[in-house]
C-alpha cells in the first residue's frame, strides 16, 4: 500500500538538525549499513557521507515541497533545499536544488538508506 | 615371523592413534565444509541481489531505448518520486518524462548495488545522448541513483535520481 506521511518530513527535518548540530552519535545511528548516496561529484558509500556530513558547516537552512510516499516499509521523500552550507571552507551555492532520500523501517528504528543530493559542489 | 602379543598392542595402539588423527581431521575439514557453506548462505542474498540491481537498471534502460511503455510503466511502482535537476516528479510525471526522451548511445559505468531488506539501491554513471523537448543534454558521464523494491508482483522502481543538467 502506498500513500503520503509526514514521518519522512520529520525525520528528514531531524536529520538536517543532527547534522547543524554536529551530533555525529545520532546521524551514524540513523545511516544504514549498505547506505549509498549521489552528489554532482558522483556516489559515496557509509564511510565517505559520514565523512562528508562531518565536513559540513551548515548554516540556516530552508526546507521546501516536501513530498512523503510509502512502499511498503520505506518512505521516499522529496524536497527543495536551501541552505548555507561551507565544505573546506568552501560556501556552496545556497539556490534551492532538490533532495531525495529514502528512509527504511527496521525492527527498532527507521534507517537513511540512501540520499540524492543536487546542490553543486563547486 | 609371528607377531608377538607386544607388537599385535602395539599396532592396534597405532591404529586407534591413526583412527583418532583421521577422525579430528574429518571433524576439521568438515567445520570449515559447514562454515564455508553458512558464510555462502549469508553472502548470496547481498551478491545475488547486487548483481539483480545492475541487470534491472540496465534491462529499464534498454526499456526506455526501445520505447517499451508497457514494460517500463509495470515497473514503476505507485508512490514512486524522483528528482531531476529542474525539480520533483511524480510517477505520472517521470512516465511522461521519459515517453518524451529521445535517446540516442548511452553507457552505463561505475555500478555499485546494496541491499537494504527487500531494497536493492543501485548507483551508477552514465554518459546519455537525450532529447528532452527538442533539447540535447549534456552527454557528459552524470550520476543516477535508484531503489528498487521486491514486492508481492516482482521488483519495483520506487524512486530515482538523475543528475544530469537539462538545459
Amino acid at each position: 500500500m502506498n500513500s503520503t506521511t509526514n514521518d519522512g518530513e520529520k525525520m528528514e527535518k531531524q536529520m538536517w538538525e543532527d547534522i547543524k548540530a554536529k551530533n555525529w552519535k545520532a546521524v551514524e545511528g540513523k545511516i544504514a549499513e549498505g547506505f549509498q548516496s549521489v552528489h554532482p561529484d558522483g556516489a559515496r558509500d557509509r564511510a565517505g557521507e559520514i565523512s562528508l556530513i562531518k565536513n559540513l558547516n551548515v548554516g540556516k537552512i530552508a526546507l521546501s515541497d516536501l513530498k512523503s510516499t510509502t512502499n511498503g516499509d520505506n518512505i521516499v521523500v522529496t524536497y527543495m533545499i536551501s541552505a548555507q552550507e561551507t565544505i573546506d571552507l568552501e560556501r556552496l551555492p545556497t539556490k534551492p536544488a532538490a533532495r531525495l532520500s529514502v528512509w527504511k523501517k527496521t525492527q527498532n528504528n527507521w534507517q537513511w538508506i540512501c540520499h540524492a543530493n543536487l546542490t553543486p559542489i563547486p | 615371523m609371528k607377531p608377538t602379543n607386544n607388537q599385535f598392542v602395539a599396532n592396534r595402539a597405532v591404529f586407534k592413534n591413526r583412527f583418532a588423527f583421521l577422525t579430528w581431521i574429518v571433524a576439521i575439514v568438515l567445520s570449515w565444509f559447514s562454515a564455508a557453506v553458512c558464510l555462502r548462505a549469508q553472502e548470496t542474498p547481498t551478491a545475488a541481489g547486487a548483481a539483480e540491481g545492475e541487470k534491472m537498471e540496465r534491462q529499464m534502460w534498454a526499456d526506455f531505448k526501445a520505447k517499451d511503455w508497457k514494460a517500463v510503466e509495470s515497473k514503476i511502482a505507485e508512490g514512486f518520486q524522483s528528482i531531476h535537476p529542474d525539480g520533483p516528479r511524480d510517477r505520472a510525471g517521470e512516465i511522461a518524462l521519459i515517453e518524451n526522451l529521445k535517446l540516442g548511445e548511452f553507457t552505463l559505468s561505475n555500478f555499485k548495488s546494496t541491499v537494504n531488506g527487500d531494497n536493492i539501491v543501485v548507483t551508477y554513471m552514465i554518459a546519455v545522448q537525450e532529447t528532452i523537448d527538442q533539447k540535447r543534454l549534456p552527454g557528459k558521464p552524470a550520476p543516477r541513483l535508484s531503489v528498487w523494491k521486491k514486492g508481492t508482483h516482482g521488483w519495483q522502481w520506487i524512486c530515482h535520481a538523475n543528475l544530469n543538467p537539462i538545459p
